[in-house]
């Protein structure tokens, strides 16, 4: 079934780029700017971070971003495991190793784990971070990938007032 | 001294009922998972405490070994694998005074459906010389009774204690197919705070039907004054739907009358205790 799906949407995309060869479909992209707070504690762990994409319905799109170290530890990512971990995907070209404190931009060209093009119109921002021996923040924004525009979003402990920019060309 | 005997009597009669309506819901009855959901490249194992107790999740008397004096109890818990079979390995359950504890290992992908084995157990009633209930384990053929016993029913109790565990991803749980039981659309280890939850109760693989009352009460009910239990009642396809508040362990207990058609048995009970585990949004 979903393999038909995404059947559909390649074909109506290539529809698209055949009568539209020279004016680009809209390409959302965006732009995370999230920051990790260096926090006075002892012992400190660096989170594990998961940033993705899913329909209004809460189906994951895409992830964008994931900072992790031990696959036994995916599942406390609790909603990004949920909703995306325990599949089948490959999230190899988006995962990275955790990271300390600081601002971090995570740059997203529109495009799901496949490299297919993720079509324009209204989804669902999440961003989740949880530390060992610390505390969990978990962020969900609805964002209209047809239009530009910029939001604030803010975690409670363990990510700090970060920056969510859509653009479109 | 006439009052202190009328108030003798109340308060006998007060006990008696207790001790009826006590035999027909019976204790609380649970499995406690280590963990719920795990992820990993090895093979895991988790632990299962179990034990009968009203303080939800916190043991009081352990299940008894087969063998009186055993350590351990071969027969006390069963996995189904997500492939639906039971796992080969023997899970043996430790007997701990107030809880028993077993390891079970799970090796593969999907979820495990871990239950106590179900033994159907016979319970004859009567009332004897003074009229009063008393209660024999054993079919009424079989349990030894005074002569002169009135009043005499065998009831067949089936109780399901069971919980889920899944291991780097969930699967549809397998069905036990014997007794009540829990089953979807929710999956029983995909819970979160602030949303809806969907199971149909069924009785032996299908469904229990309408009317019945499910219980459900969240763990650690030692610290708080209130059990807070909430209570819902089956719909025409025996399906109800919760929608969690808080985080936490939950048991889910219910029960339901049945016609037995079995020789010498008068009536079937079937019980149901689930673990649950709420995680916060």
């Amino acid at each position: 079934m979903v393999k038909f799906k995404l059947f559909i949407s390649a074909t109506l995309l290539l529809v698209a780029a055949f009568f539209q060869t020279s004016a680009h479909a809209q390409t959302p992209q965006l732009e995370v700017e999230l920051t990790l707070p260096d926090l006075d504690v002892q012992p400190y762990h660096r989170p594990y971070v998961a940033v993705w994409l899913e329909t209004p319905e809460r189906k994951h799109v895409t992830t964008l971003a994931l900072w992790v170290q031990k696959a036994e530890w995916f599942k406390d990512l609790r909603q990004w495991w949920r909703k995306a971990g325990k599949s089948d995907a490959n999230f190899d070209g988006i995962s990275g190793a955790t990271k300390r404190a600081g601002t971090y931009t995570i740059n997203w060209q529109g495009n799901d784990l496949d490299g297919n093009p993720v079509k324009p119109g209204k989804y669902l921002l999440n961003i989740e971070v949880v530390r060992e021996e610390g505390g969990r923040d978990y962020t969900r924004v609805e964002l209209d990938l047809t239009k530009s525009g910029k939001l604030t979003i803010d975690g409670k402990n363990e990510f700090s007032e970060s920056f969510v920019t859509v653009s479109t060309k | 001294m006439k009052i202190n005997l009328l108030k003798t009597a109340l308060i006998g009669a007060l006990s008696l009922s207790a001790l009826v309506s006590t035999s027909a819901s019976a204790h609380g009855r649970w499995l406690l998972p280590s963990h719920t959901s795990l992820s990993g490249d090895k093979a895991h194992y988790v632990m299962i405490d179990a034990s009968i107790s009203n303080e939800i999740f916190a043991p009081d008397k352990a299940f008894k070994p087969k063998e009186k004096g055993a350590e351990y109890d071969d027969t006390l818990l069963m996995a189904l694998a997500p492939n639906g079979e039971p796992v080969s390995e023997t899970i043996r359950a430790y007997y701990l005074k107030r809880k028993s504890s077993a390891a079970v290992s799970l090796t593969e992908q999907g979820t495990y459906h871990i239950a106590m084995t179900q033994k159907p157990m016979y319970m004859t009633f009567y009332k004897n010389e003074e009229g009063k209930r008393k209660r024999v384990f054993g079919k009424k053929a079989d349990a030894k009774l005074p002569s002169n016993a009135k009043d005499v029913t065998t009831t067949k109790v089936v109780s399901t204690v069971d919980t889920f565990v899944s291991r780097n991803g969930t699967s549809k749980p397998a069905l036990l197919g014997l007794g009540l039981e829990l089953s979807g659309p929710t999956h029983p280890n995909d819970l979160f705070v602030g949303e809806q939850a969907r199971f149909q109760l069924l009785q032996d693989g299908k469904s229990a039907g309408k009317g019945i009352e499910v219980s459900i009460l969240k763990g650690d009910t030692r610290y708080r004054n209130e059990r807070g239990e909430v209570k819902v009642t089956t719909d025409k396809d025996g399906m109800f739907t919760i929608t969690w508040k808080e985080p936490g362990l939950y048991l889910i207990e219910t029960s339901n009358k049945v016609k037995v058609n079995e020789e010498g048995v008068d009536a079937g009970r079937y019980a149901l205790f689930t673990t649950l585990e709420v995680a916060p949004e």
